[in-house]
């Protein structure tokens, strides 16, 4: 091993290796099961590892998980083809469905102290029912806890975007865990 | 309660924190006179709440971290030995 390689190693076990639960817990939501996101994440590590010289400085979380959500996209592309859809088309459905939203008394507010009393996992399948543009940006922010900047940056879309996404997953959920309200 | 496209935005901003210390004070009043706006920034902190309890466990397994730095370890070589072999002419085997 040159002295190149131990460096590329040093960068990579500094830069990527820290972030490794995170890059789990988001590949799993995105796969949907842990042993799927086991192999996005290892081959998202070897992509780190690759282009670890093009990390410029700044926010390795940042960097990481945008590696990891990339090769989560490839593999999904590869293999559950059917998951990835057109974003463009869903974040025009959710503006127009906000818009029309708007002044319809349709969608009860479930009260907070509901929600607390709901079985985590019920929260969690709703979150899991989510088309992906909307999953990931709730997961980024809830679970990661990324700030809208961040989350931008990890999914390379513009902050008024995240926003728009955000917005909707979250009235989505509510609207779901209201139905399954007996 | 519904509220209005933009109203649904500065809510979220607001639960968070991303707006400017100022239009958080002014949205807070608004929550003030408007007990429907405050109802639907709880409803979110308390799906918040229930999305980030117990996960704790949820980490990948041991053998993730030995897998991973197998693969790496196999690619750094892999690099080190094709700089070898475009190593200098003049270290070349001619014969």
């Amino acid at each position: 091993m040159n002295v190149n390689d131990q460096t590329d190693q040093t960068r990579f076990a500094e830069v990527f290796l820290p972030h490794l639960v995170d890059a789990f817990r988001l590949a799993r939501w995105i796969a949907g099961n842990r042993a799927d996101a086991e192999d996005i994440v290892q081959e998202a590590s070897l992509r780190a590892f690759k282009g670890i010289r093009t990390f410029s400085g700044g926010n390795t979380r940042a960097w990481a998980l945008t590696i990891v959500r990339n090769a989560s996209y490839s593999w999904l592309a590869k293999n559950r083809p059917s998951m990835v859809v057109l974003t463009e088309d869903l974040d025009q459905r959710a503006r127009e469905e906000m818009e029309h939203a708007a002044g319809d008394d349709d969608v009860p507010t479930p009260e907070a102290a509901l929600i607390a009393k709901m079985e985590a996992e019920e929260v969690r399948n709703a979150v899991a029912a989510l088309p992906l543009p909307f999953r990931e940006v709730l997961v980024l922010r809830e679970i990661h806890d990324l700030d809208y900047r961040s989350i931008a940056d990890v999914i390379q879309v513009p902050i008024g975007t995240v926003m728009s996404r955000l917005a909707r997953a979250r009235k989505l959920i509510l609207a779901a865990l209201q139905e399954s309200t007996p | 309660m519904s509220v209005s496209e933009q109203d649904e935005l500065i809510l979220n901003a607001y639960l968070d924190g991303e707006l400017a210390s100022i239009e958080a004070a002014r949205f807070e009043q608004r929550m003030a006179k408007q007990p429907g706006l405050a109802a639907e920034v709880d409803a979110r902190r308390a799906l918040r709440d229930r999305l980030r309890s117990g996960f704790a466990e949820d980490v990948p397994s041991d053998d993730l971290r030995r897998r991973i730095m197998a693969s790496v370890d196999s690619a750094g070589e892999r690099k080190a030995s094709s700089w070898r072999d475009r190593g200098p002419r003049w270290q070349r085997r001619s014969w």
